[in-house]
């Protein structure tokens, strides 16, 4: 008669487990928090404490079972509380016959040491199995067999099907002999020293399916046998991120797996960004970020701390960084703390993908937009190198003449590339790490247009000739203690400009020089302080030729058009700006309020300007699973230095353009993959700088173009209903009501609608993961049209000494465009083959046709409006192949 | 980020179709002229511009503004041509009503408390050719328009006083309703060597690179470029006072624009000063690949960029 036991190693064998499911899990948990480090460093979280297992409860060994014979293996992921007790616990991998509940009882029971991020008590959520075996009853011989001897051996390595991901701590054992188990490498290698004879050796991990083979083994003889095993399907991030210790209120993030998986971004990770709460839709063609209501060029984007000029390639193009060198995407659209800085709008920091360590990796991508290869390998024990190329497509399909005669189009061709290699321990380790990073993009726009009519008159008209580069080069190193975390990286960049249109041209050369080093100290379990430096200069050498911008030192005639004469400015200026910030965390309970300030310093063409931004903010975890935030601050920008040129051509008594952001909202966690946040915003923009009117011309002043004279207001309240990557689903409903306006001081004009002001902005999106390794995904969008002047026409209104008709509007901005609403459509199917896979995707854009307009203009008589809609319905199939 | 914006709105709007401007399918005005196209006042001195510069609106302005006989100069008749494209009209009668007012913004002379009509009566599409004398009208109030609209004018009569001349058109059927604005210019004569404007006389239009004759052309099927013969040297150098009254020399710079009755052009305007596009590009092609039921009417018209305008007209017929 059997009967139920629990293994009297247990407790070892519980905690070695617990160590590797956490092992496993940290490692995640490490490498998402390092990927959300603010640039600079000023706060690096890290796991500086893992959670241990104090006591254990051995599990009732359930009737059924027992009555049916059967043992089983439970899998479950437990959130280990702050205070080491055990909250939620989901089943994993369920084993039936009422093991479930018995193991979910018994483990409810356990209690821990709560694990720290940076030396603070954390709620992390670790694998774990739990392991019901039957025994015989003791024999009744009293002569015991000796344990037999280990005379054979098996060794192999275990790998993830259809990649070269090998996997580290999986379980290795033969039959239920818990003596005879091992543990594999960061490399995925295993050695087991066994009794010879028949041995079912068996391989399971929490990252992949468990995999058994029946082997017989020789004594003396070494048998090699290698796993090749599929990956669980939710794999993607196994961490709950809600207690994050940042002070930024909203932090959005989106990991690369699940960001490539939304339909109608082309498996763009950063097109995500514009499927979020507080972003407006752009027209489809623009890469604009539009956040919260401020000017595009009022929010900025980092990738791996560092500024770049642009997020997007030209004209609806993918954004600058190839996808696959993207590792996860922070997006702040507001409140954000001091350590970002020269935005008055939203910040979105890209982290880039470190590679891995356990052997190499690789992808290659192809689709009409671009081609990309991925590559990643470890050099040694230490060094991890990974490098990333892409180059556009669609302008060769375009030169092989697949414009219809009789249409124009202007073509993007770019590239891009990322070089990156890292040094020294593990991600999240302590000592130092370094790494070198190099990346950039060049951009170049033509018109293509075959002979036909009316290209001609849009060739001339616009004469283009555009072309943009940018390169980035930074060094990181980053040195961690238990206590404290310092971080620098200096960087360099070039960016150069090349633009025609007609005899209007500039070229620009930038250059960017830069320093940011944060220093993050834990004082105690509960006090955080945190400064850095933040320093760029700028250098420009500019050659442009431009018609005067000043006012003509004559009367001009209506339609007046002598022979131009373009003035050149060759001109070299400079714009150093600066930034010194602190903050300060100190919790008071479940209250976490911290201050912090930056400090501003810009030289610009010689002018100094300074800004002082103090900024709060204040977490409120209410309830296990709600969290009341709130933050206020100011913001500083600086103006651009081609503004601050000397009159005609700038206005270098130009201060910083600011902007006062408040904002209050909740995150409730609903269930383990569900939750909600609800905050609402109103920020407030001043010394905006706005383009002067050349009719104002100030009487015996010299004439300037710009001023800070631009005031802005946008509130609202954005809703994220977020359901996190499961096993079969991932997705959100994105919500936001806002409105967003501006005036410019001293007109007697009131406040207008900005450009982009959508009162309503919602997101559906789901992807759902079915057998045989189908994706499925769908995008819903409904948007308010955006802000138009209602043209009044009662007749044509032709000026004839200009030769143009004057058209008549009702007050500005008063009226909309139709609103847009769009369906897409994401199909992707995985084929997994031994050590690559190959997926192929099919993304439709625009599903049901739905002609959306996305910029409006007038006819020739301005008689009335006429709408540029945007693509039709657009399948995009894409092919990419995995190592 | 604003020159990424710029090429994309480039890029939508070289997308968008655009219906073409330059094929005339209903009423149009394509062309207003005034004969001549500006006056000098020769009383008008340099101390008569520094005063109205000053103050224009001060008693003793106007008394010397009155006292240098600007007035009396500026009444002069003028005629004033406004080319009617009406080719679907059948010969249809339209009402019109030429009106001066005085603010420039003001294309419809809309506001009658600034306004005049100078004529009124109606007219077949074509050429509607009217003598009017627009200096010497008042406003109900009884107020000189030419003195308001220099009044009114930012610069003050500098560069000349712009006396906006509104015709109104009304189709009686189909609703068309145009109103068509042409600046009378009445210039100081600062400087000795300033002379007046006249309007651009094109010496003639190529027909694929040949003369094209006023009998009209022939052509057969397919691509035809139409362009102006050499007009570089009829382009006139003039002076224009400077807001220190100093004399500015600039050259014109004509501008065609090119329309016609059946088909479009692959360029409606070509040439004049503007930043963008090719100065030296002056031709365009229209594409023949119907046969039109009646001669093709090709139109052409020039600006001299100072108020200075005029057309040509050709016939063309088109063969298999």
């Amino acid at each position: 008669m059997l009967t139920p036991s629990v293994d009297r190693r247990f407790k070892r064998r519980l905690f070695a487990i617990v160590i590797l499911a956490f092992a496993s899990n940290a490692k995640a948990f490490e490498e998402a928090v390092r990927r959300t480090e603010v640039d600079g460093g000023i706060h690096v979280p890290v796991v500086t404490k893992a959670p241990s297992l104090l006591s254990s409860v051995k599990a009732v060994y359930p009737s059924e079972a027992l009555d049916a014979g059967v043992q089983g293996s439970v899998g479950l992921q437990v959130l280990i509380e702050v205070d080491g007790g055990v909250g939620e616990i989901a089943i994993v991998k369920g084993a039936g016959y009422g093991f479930d509940a018995a193991a979910a009882a018994a483990v409810k029971q356990f209690t821990f040491s709560p694990g720290e991020v940076d030396g603070v008590p954390y709620p992390l959520r670790v694998g774990y199995t739990y392991h019901f075996t039957l025994q015989a009853p003791p024999p009744v011989v009293q002569d015991e067999p000796s344990p037999a001897t280990a005379d054979a051996r098996v060794s192999g390595r275990i790998t993830v099907r259809g990649s070269r991901k090998r996997v580290e701590g999986a379980l290795v054992r033969c039959d239920e002999d818990m003596s005879r188990e091992s543990l594999t490498d960061s490399s995925g290698a295993y050695t087991l020293e066994v009794p010879h004879g028949s041995c079912r050796l068996r391989a399971s991990s929490p990252d992949v399916e468990s995999a058994s083979v029946s082997l017989d083994l020789q004594a003396g003889v070494s048998l090699t046998h290698d796993f090749t095993l599929v990956a669980r399907a939710n794999a993607f991030h196994t961490v709950v991120r809600k207690e994050r210790d940042q002070p930024e209120v909203v932090d959005r993030v989106f990991g690369r797996e699940e960001a490539q998986k939304v339909p109608g971004t082309f498996a763009d990770p950063l097109r995500v960004i514009q499927n979020l709460p507080g972003v407006a839709r752009p027209p489809a063609i623009f890469g604009l970020l539009v956040i919260r209501g401020a000017e595009p060029n009022q929010s900025q984007v980092f990738f791996d701390g560092v500024p770049i000029p642009i997020l997007y390639h030209l004209l609806a193009g993918p954004s600058v960084v190839n996808a696959e060198f993207i590792e996860q995407v922070d997006f702040y659209p507001g409140g954000f703390g001091p350590s970002y800085g020269r935005a008055i709008g939203g910040v979105v920091d890209v982290a880039a993908r470190v590679a891995q360590s356990d052997t190499w990796h690789g992808t290659a991508k192809l689709d009409p937009q671009d081609a990309a290869i991925y590559a990643s390998a470890p050099i040694g024990k230490s060094v991890t190198l990974s490098a990333g190329v892409r180059r556009s497509v669609i302008d060769a399909i375009l030169a092989t003449g697949a414009i219809p005669t009789g249409s124009t189009t202007v073509v993007p061709a770019y590239w891009d590339y990322q070089l990156r290699a890292d040094f020294g321990g593990r991600q999240g380790g302590l000592g130092s790490r370094w790494s070198l990073f190099a990346f950039g993009a060049d951009d170049a726009a033509k018109i293509s247009a075959a002979a036909s009519n009316a290209s001609a008159e849009l060739r001339d008209a616009f004469n283009l000739a555009y072309h943009t580069t940018f390169h980035r080069f930074l060094a990181t190193w980053l040195y961690r203690t238990e206590t404290s975390t310092f971080k620098v990286t200096p960087y360099l960049g070039y960016d150069a400009l090349n633009a025609k249109f007609g005899t209007v041209s500039a070229v620009g050369h930038r250059l960017s020089i830069g320093l940011r080093a944060g220093y993050t100290q834990a004082i105690n379990s509960h006090f955080t302080f945190r400064s850095g430096l933040d320093l760029l200069d700028q250098p420009i050498i500019a050659d442009v030729n431009l018609p005067p911008r000043k006012p003509p030192s004559y009367a001009p005639f209506p339609g007046d058009r002598p022979e131009i004469v373009t003035e050149n400015l060759s001109e070299t200026f400079n714009s150093f700006d600066s930034g010194l910030y602190a903050d300060f965390d100190f919790p008071v309970g479940p209250v976490v309020p911290t201050l912090g300030f930056r400090g501003n310093v810009a030289v610009i063409n010689g002018h100094t300007i300074a800004s002082v931004d103090p900024r709060v903010s204040v977490r409120y975890n209410m309830f296990a699973r709600t969290t009341i935030k709130a933050s206020a601050g100011l913001y500083s920008q600086a103006p651009m230095s081609t503004w601050m040129l000397d009159p005609p051509w700038g206005n270098p008594d130009l201060v910083y353009q600011r902007a006062f952001q408040t904002s209050v909202g909740i995150v409730q966690r609903i269930t383990r993959y569900l939750s909600i946040d609800v905050t609402g915003y109103y920020n407030r923009r001043f010394d905006n700088v706005v383009l002067a009117s050349l009719a104002n011309i100030p009487a015996g002043g010299a004439y300037t173009p710009y001023a800070n004279t631009g005031l802005g207001r946008s509130y609202g309240m954005e809703v994220l209903l977020r359901h996190d990557v499961s096993k079969y689903f991932f997705g959100w409903i994105a919500y936001t009501l806002s409105r967003s306006e501006s005036r410019v001081a001293g007109t007697t004009e009131g406040y207008v609608l900005n450009d982009y002001d959508q009162t309503h902005n919602l997101t559906v999106v789901g992807s759902v993961k079915l057998p045989r390794n189908w994706e499925i995904g769908v995008r819903f969008r409904y948007v308010t049209g955006n802000p138009t002047s209602p043209l009044i026409y009662n007749g044509d209104l032709y000026a004839a000494d200009r030769d143009t008709y004057v058209a008549t509007y009702g007050p500005r901005r008063s009226a909309r465009v139709p609103d847009f609403h769009q369906l897409d459509l994401r199909v992707e199917k995985t084929w997994p083959f031994g050590k690559w896979s190959l997926a192929v995707y099919l993304d439709i854009q625009n599903v049901y046709f739905r002609e959306n307009v996305e910029f409006a203009t007038i006819d020739l008589r301005a008689r009335a409006p006429v709408y540029a809609t945007g693509i039709p319905i657009l399948p995009f199939l894409g092919v990419r192949a995995t190592l | 980020m604003r020159a990424q914006v710029a090429v994309g709105a480039l890029a939508m709007v070289a997308c968008t179709p655009i219906r073409d401007p330059s094929l005339i399918t209903d009423l149009r005005v394509i062309g207003v002229k005034v004969e001549p196209p500006e006056i000098l006042l020769p009383g008008c001195t340099k101390e008569v511009a520094a005063a109205l510069i000053a103050d224009a609106g001060s008693p003793a302005t106007l008394n010397l503004l009155l006292g240098s006989g600007l007035a009396q100069a500026a009444l002069q008749n003028v005629e004033l041509s406004a080319f009617i494209a009406d080719f679907g009209g059948e010969g249809r009668l339209l009402n019109y009503t030429l009106r001066v007012c005085a603010n420039q913004g003001d294309i419809a002379c809309a506001d009658a408390g600034s306004a005049a009509v100078l004529a009124q009566g109606v007219t077949p599409g074509g050429v509607l050719t009217l003598s009017v004398l627009p200096a010497a009208k008042l406003t109900p109030d009884g107020n000189s328009i030419l003195l308001q609209a220099l009044l009114e004018d930012t610069y003050r009569g500098l560069g000349g006083v712009r006396l906006p001349l509104s015709l109104e058109l009304t189709a009686p059927n189909d609703g068309g309703h145009i109103y068509a604005q042409k600046l009378m210019v009445y210039s100081c004569k600062l400087f000795d060597n300033q002379r007046a404007n006249v309007n651009p006389v094109l010496p003639g239009l190529l027909l694929d690179g040949h003369p094209w004759s006023v009998d009209g052309g022939t052509v057969t099927r397919g691509d035809v470029t139409v362009g102006p013969m050499d007009f570089r040297d009829l382009q006139e150098t003039y002076l224009v006072a400077d807001f220190n009254l100093q004399p500015i020399s600039l050259t014109e710079n004509w501008q065609l624009t090119y329309l016609n009755s059946f088909t479009a052009f692959d360029r409606y305007q070509v040439g004049g000063g503007q930043a963008h596009g090719d100065p030296a590009q002056l031709t365009s092609v229209m594409k023949l690949n119907g046969l039109p039921s009646a001669p093709v009417y090709v139109m052409v018209v020039v600006r001299d960029g100072r108020g200075g305008e005029n057309w040509l007209v050709r016939t063309l017929t088109v063969v298999k």
